[in-house]
């Protein structure tokens, strides 16, 4: 681990100094209209009670739609590229 | 970030690209098992988050040169994917940043075990509910770009734990 080691205790600080400040300005965003108005409206997501569904299942489901919003952008990207170096001129 | 990193067969704790690779996979399942709170419940998922953080500041310690020289390497990019590079990366930090402050101030269980009341704003619900969403193709991208490094890494490493 010598190469998390080295200057890890300034480093850490500086990248918690800043995620932090990010995460203060990122707060302010309550205050806009664009809030207020969602705050008004209210939200809500995720049905009423428990679907019809056995529990393994229910537990896997997550973990499946996860790896496929990752997953897929993730093939179309390389997909795309292969097809942009196909066509790209050699240099 | 090099895909054309040089592997030597020593331990995985003296090669930075090993080192790099094996912190990269803790990332990657922890952050899947804090991205399904149905699965593991709300206290768990919010704990979860807080203990997520560790991996996550030791990704961006090991890549500590490329954030100190981003924006100078962004100046002299030559390629499209050197700018992509730059841009998702950076969309993918501050989307983290956003997904876990939207998910500590719409906290249930973690803030109020603490005896910090919360008010909940359900301008914050839909706020993490929906980066949270976002930040999974952002990851898909992001993995995507580095492909060829994570498939060299997989190859080089599964190579030694045979021989």
């Amino acid at each position: 681990m010598k190469f998390l080691k080295k200057d890890w205790k300034s480093r850490s600080t500086i990248i918690v100094a800043i995620s932090l400040l990010v995460g203060v300005l990122m707060i302010t965003v309550d205050q806009t209209q664009f809030a207020s108005e969602i705050n008004a409206m209210g939200y809500h997501h995720g049905g009423e009670g428990k679907p019809d569904i056995p529990a393994v299942v229910l537990f896997i489901l997550p973990f499946i739609k996860a790896l496929v919003l990752i997953g897929v952008p993730l093939i179309l990207a390389r997909l795309i590229a292969s097809i942009l170096r196909r066509f790209s001129p050699k240099r | 970030m090099s895909s054309n990193a040089k592997i030597t067969n020593n331990t995985w704790k003296d090669n930075l690209q090993k080192t790099r690779f094996v912190m990269d996979t803790v990332l990657l399942v922890s952050f899947l098992i804090v991205l399904a709170p149905q699965s593991t419940g709300i206290m768990l998922h919010e704990w979860l988050s807080v203990v997520f953080l560790i991996p996550f500041v030791i990704h961006i310690l090991l890549h500590w040169q490329w954030f100190i020289g981003s924006f100078k390497q962004l100046k002299r990019a030559k390629t499209i994917r050197e700018r992509y590079n730059f841009i998702l990366n950076y969309s993918l930090y501050l989307l983290m940043i956003f997904v876990l402050v939207s998910g500590f101030l719409v906290s249930v269980s973690l803030f109020p075990t603490l005896g910090i009341p919360l008010e909940i704003q359900d301008f914050w619900s839909k706020m993490h509910h929906d980066s949270a969403t976002l930040i999974m193709p952002v990851l898909g991208l992001h993995l995507a770009l580095h492909f060829r490094w994570i498939k060299l890494l997989i190859t080089q490493m599964s190579k030694k734990a045979v021989s």
